[in-house]
């Protein structure tokens, strides 16, 4: 592998993650220190290695298709922990902007 | 008599049968150090001292009426707060999850109820169980009980500190690369990731889940023994826990060890070994021996490439895993976002912390596009290289042992401001976690500077109570668990 710089900005906003501009020049360090050390795997020889070779000693784990509720928590239990919640729904900004 | 809470679960399951002693008095006991010495160590999120106490009385009730109970009825029992307790704060150390409430009780929690043992506190953690030092917390730093200006290690800092502290005699952390077994080793106490699918996550907050497993931390291989079969076992609402029946771990110890044969891999022995560690490694080595077991020098060559599979592959897995904190259904959310991108964006921003941020920006640039080939695909392929090589030395070996950390603790802020070094005190750990197998820190042995240091033993797949049976047999012929932290003794 050659070793990348990597896009902080494009790679964040992948992510769905800010950080702030003044913590940039350190994030860019500790990452381009570990994508660094990672190159180590190029000592490796994988070429042999078959990805698609799965071991089937466990059979799936499939249940039984019928209809189960294996949580019984009730609705106002789950919705304390919800950060804004109106009318029987999650509430959240428009996706272009918000427009309350 | 000693204090209640410097006893072992065996010496304490006898006198509260008899009735020498009750599960109240029991639990004063730890409660009166955890008030006087938890300042020192910082192990605790919570305390539920109401909740024990309420539980205290109801078990001892149970015993008053002469019932036979389960071996660990009425002892006390810390967990690390990335494990979900109903109607409790799990907030993984995170600011992210500061003010969350678990709606529901992890498979774990509901099978230490049934066999009434009692939840004493939220054991602190590196946010997310990402670190090996405790550090990464973002409420507090848990201190090394041998040392307060020690790592107690990571990420599992509080459970083990807490167990070496006495705060309660056993405790249950997550293990995903280390983080069970390295701070049992740098706390001088016995921890054991079991083999992957042998208990149940549900429940446990995810970080990599094919890596994630629950364990317990206890002084003495026995107890940890008895504390596996309380929580081992298949659940169907864990679709990776394994239909393997649970043994009496703690009843099969005390088999023969002799003839078993050892390999110990050159990788975690010639190079990057502390002097210290090193000695107590030979030393215990040579003390099985006398025992009739043998040992001798193996090649784990994938070993080397641990931490380089770990910074791809774990840190992918947790980018993948943490995308559910976006800041809508539960969490922090930001309040200045004006659209639905950046609630994403400023929710996570300001909600997770340092570490994990780093390891979420990794993860999503090796699963990105260009780049998937060459880092998660290469990481995937290396594993497969480790487990095959892993399962050739099984073959021919009973156990591999390592150092558990390849040196003893080390200062707080020692490793803050460099990764890698921080990432490589679990080179020896990760491997068990890459190919399932079970491994168990036990204590073996002190550096001049009274910091304690730990032995790893792996074993072959489900085989818990070959690695128990071998590390209980090593703590019959040592006295490194019975050693306790200096502010104890003054106690």
């Amino acid at each position: 592998m050659t070793k990348p710089k990597i896009d902080l900005d494009h790679i964040c906003d992948l992510a769905k993650i800010e950080i702030k501009d003044q913590d940039k020049k350190k994030y860019q360090k500790n990452l381009d220190a570990i994508l660094t050390y990672v190159q180590k795997l190029d000592e490796l020889d994988l070429d042999s290695i078959d990805l698609e070779t799965k071991n089937n000693s466990l059979s799936p784990p499939l249940r039984i298709d019928e209809n189960s509720s294996p949580l019984k928590t009730e609705l106002s239990t789950i919705i304390k922990n919800a950060p804004a919640w109106q009318d029987n729904h999650f509430k959240v900004p428009g996706i272009i902007g918000d427009i309350d | 008599m000693k204090k209640l809470h410097l006893l072992t679960t065996i010496e304490l399951n006898k006198l509260l049968k008899n009735r020498t002693i009750t599960c109240q008095q029991l639990l004063h006991s730890y409660l009166e150090n955890i008030n006087k010495n938890e300042p020192k160590i910082d192990a605790f999120l919570e305390i539920y001292k109401e909740n024990a106490l309420t539980k205290a009385a109801q078990i001892d009730k149970l015993y008053d009426k002469g019932d036979p109970l389960p071996f660990l009825a009425g002892m006390p029992i810390v967990i690390k707060n990335n494990i979900c307790l109903k109607n409790k704060k799990i907030t993984c150390a995170s600011k992210i999850l500061e003010n969350f409430v678990s709606p529901y009780d992890a498979t774990v929690i509901n099978k230490l109820e049934k066999n009434h043992l009692i939840p004493l506190g939220a054991t602190n953690l590196d946010e997310f169980a990402m670190g090996s030092s405790g550090e990464n917390s973002a409420f507090k730093i848990t201190k090394n009980p041998w040392d307060f200006d020690y790592v107690p290690g990571g990420s599992c800092s509080g459970s083990a500190a807490a167990v070496a502290a006495h705060f309660a005699p056993l405790s249950l952390g997550s293990d995903t690369g280390g983080s069970i077994r390295q701070p049992a080793a740098l706390c001088g106490i016995v921890g054991l990731k079991p083999t992957y699918g042998r208990v149940s996550r549900f429940g446990l907050v995810a970080f990599a889940s094919s890596l994630d497993q629950i364990g317990p931390f206890a002084k003495t291989a026995q107890e940890a023994a008895h504390l596996l079969s309380v929580i081992a076992g298949h659940d169907a609402q864990d679709s990776t826990s394994a239909p393997v029946p649970v043994p009496d771990y703690a009843q099969n110890l005390g088999q023969d060890i002799k003839g078993l044969k050892i390999g110990v891999p050159k990788e975690l022995f010639e190079t990057g070994i502390h002097p210290e560690v090193k000695e107590a490694l030979v030393k215990a080595l040579e003390l099985l021996k006398k025992q009739g077991t043998s040992w001798e020098i193996i090649s784990l060559n994938t070993i080397k490439y641990s931490v380089a599979i770990y910074s791809i592959l774990a840190f992918a897995e947790a980018a993948s895993n943490l995308a559910r904190f976006d800041g809508i259904r539960y969490g922090f959310s930001a309040k200045d976002a004006e659209n639905l991108d950046e609630l994403y964006k400023k929710s996570r921003g300001q909600g997770f912390g340092d570490e994990v941020t780093t390891r979420i920006i990794l993860g999503t640039f090796s699963l990105s596009s260009g780049y998937i080939d060459d880092y998660y695909l290469k990481a995937k392929k290396a594993i497969l290289l480790m487990k095959k090589e892993f399962h050739e030395a099984l073959k021919k070996y009973d156990f591999i042992v390592t150092p558990t950390s390849p040196t003893p603790a080390f200062k707080i802020g020692e490793k803050i401001n460099d990764p890698i070094a921080m990432y490589l005190s679990d080179l020896a750990t990760e491997s068990a976690n890459y190919t399932g197998l079970p491994a168990v820190s036990i204590p073996c042995g002190f550096t001049k500077n009274n910091l304690p240091i730990g032995m790893q033993i792996i074993g072959n797949h489900f085989e818990e109570g070959k690695i128990l049976n071998l590390a209980d047999r090593f703590q019959q012929l040592t006295d490194y668990h019975t050693k306790m932290p200096e502010f104890l003794e003054e106690n």
